[in-house]
């Protein structure tokens, strides 16, 4: 599957949770949310090769430097 | 996951330690009966109201100001423009957020735009001597939502801050042990001087920035996702890391530090009379408006800028303007990465 976070995009060929792609891009859980192909998903959900994942960054007030 | 409502497939999570998985129906039903419930337990304001809400076009003013209207609040928006990196379009697509979601609403949104009023922008401001950026870009804002509100005849004003801002601003406020801003920081700020200074409200505050981000994407109200090219590093964010970084150990943490603060923070506070003692000393010369000096914080940087541009002295930081000019153009590129609204 392709994942788009921030700037990067990386892919993953094997299926997998919300969790675990986020532990994946060491990303705490509380700080995004995931979206496949267009919709949101629930952290359990499980992720296929075929899916177009998008991580989406919800804290505002700027990134650390 | 389960809907704990209907059963259905959960799509969306509250914070961990509300317990709450929700499909896309009840999660967008869920929202606003929660923030019903936020303004009915702090008093916020009445059914009668007329509530001004101050849009930023970010996710959590935008969603607190179609839930308000949702609820069936007179709500009308008010956005601030500051020209916030303007060769790169941050703020006129901050505004045209706004625009698409008063369109959208069928509710007036009301203007202030620091080039057209004062001839002026924000990045005038990135050469100041002992003067952050960030806090002239307040300054102005604190001081032209309170003075639109007053304009209006409004009796509330609304801003979007949420339990991440809160529990950050808090987090900074004992780290310096700022005892004045820790008297003042409360959901409801009531009006004062007679109401010049507007009741100022805080809908969201105990909602995360997840809440709300899920909120407008199942909403479909598209928001600014760039950052403020001026924001990289700055303090809040990396209290927001810290609490983040607590929260995830032991979920309900910010919860527990912004409610314990609530419940204490009247021993910060002085007493009723000598606020409104503070708060009425002055009025601002040029602009009429409560100051504790004749001429209040955002009138002197008006006058201090146009003053100097007039003089024609703003090269002395010419080196610091291009440091600032560069910081713009890597948060526009980054803007660029960031593709599209939040919204499918
Ligand atoms: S980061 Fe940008 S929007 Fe936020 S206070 Fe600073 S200049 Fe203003
Ligand atoms: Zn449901
Ligand atoms: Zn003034």
């Amino acid at each position: 599957m392709i994942i788009r976070y921030l700037n990067r995009q990386l892919e993953l060929p094997e299926r997998a949770s919300v969790l675990k792609v986020l532990r994946h891009l060491g990303v705490l859980p509380e700080t995004v949310v995931v979206m496949r192909n267009g919709e949101l998903v629930a952290r359990d959900e499980i992720l296929y090769p075929e899916d177009d994942v998008e991580v989406i960054r919800v804290i505002s007030g700027g990134r650390l430097p | 996951m389960k809907c704990k409502i209907c059963g259905g497939k959960a799509v969306a999570e509250a914070s961990p330690e509300k317990c709450l998985a929700l499909c896309a129906p009840c999660y967008v039903d869920w929202f606003p009966r929660f923030i019903a419930e936020t303004i009915r337990k702090f008093r916020m304001f009445a059914a009668q109201d007329r509530l001004l809400v101050a849009v930023s076009g970010g996710k959590d003013s935008l969603a607190v100001w179609e839930v308000l209207c949702r609820l069936g609040y007179a709500a009308e928006g008010l956005h601030v423009n500051l020209s916030i990196g303007a060769e790169h379009g941050y703020s006129s697509a901050s505004q045209r957020h706004c625009e698409e979601l008063a369109a959208r609403l069928g509710k007036a949104l009301h203007v202030v735009d620091l080039k057209q009023r004062h001839q002026l922008e924000i990045g005038d401001f990135l050469d100041m001597k002992d003067r952050p950026v960030c806090s002239c870009c307040g300054t102005f804002k604190r001081h032209f939502m309170n003075a639109v509100a007053v304009e209006r005849g409004a009796d509330v004003l609304v801003t979007g801050h949420n339990m991440d801002d809160e529990c950050a601003t808090l987090l900074g406020n004992v780290l310096r042990w700022d005892l004045h801003y820790l008297s003042r920081q409360a959901p409801v700020l009531p009006a004062r001087t007679a109401g010049q200074l507007v009741r100022k409200v805080k809908p969201l505050c105990h909602l995360t920035e997840r809440e709300t981000t899920q909120y407008a994407i199942l909403r479909g109200i598209p928001y600014v996702r760039a950052e403020c090219p001026f924001s990289t590093g700055a303090t809040t964010i990396s209290g927001k890391h810290a609490l983040d970084l607590l929260e995830n150990r032991s979920p309900g943490t910010k919860r527990r530090f912004y409610d314990g603060y609530l419940k204490n923070s009247a021993v910060f506070r002085p007493p009723e009379a000598e606020l409104e003692q503070a708060a009425a000393e002055l009025s601002c010369v040029d602009c009429g408006m409560p100051s504790a000096h004749e001429v209040c914080g955002s009138c002197r940087l008006v006058r201090f800028m146009t003053e100097r541009k007039a003089q024609g002295q703003t090269t002395g930081g010419r080196r610091r303007r291009r440091r600032a000019a560069a910081a713009v153009a890597a948060a526009a590129m980054q803007a660029a990465l960031d593709t599209g609204p939040g919204a499918p």
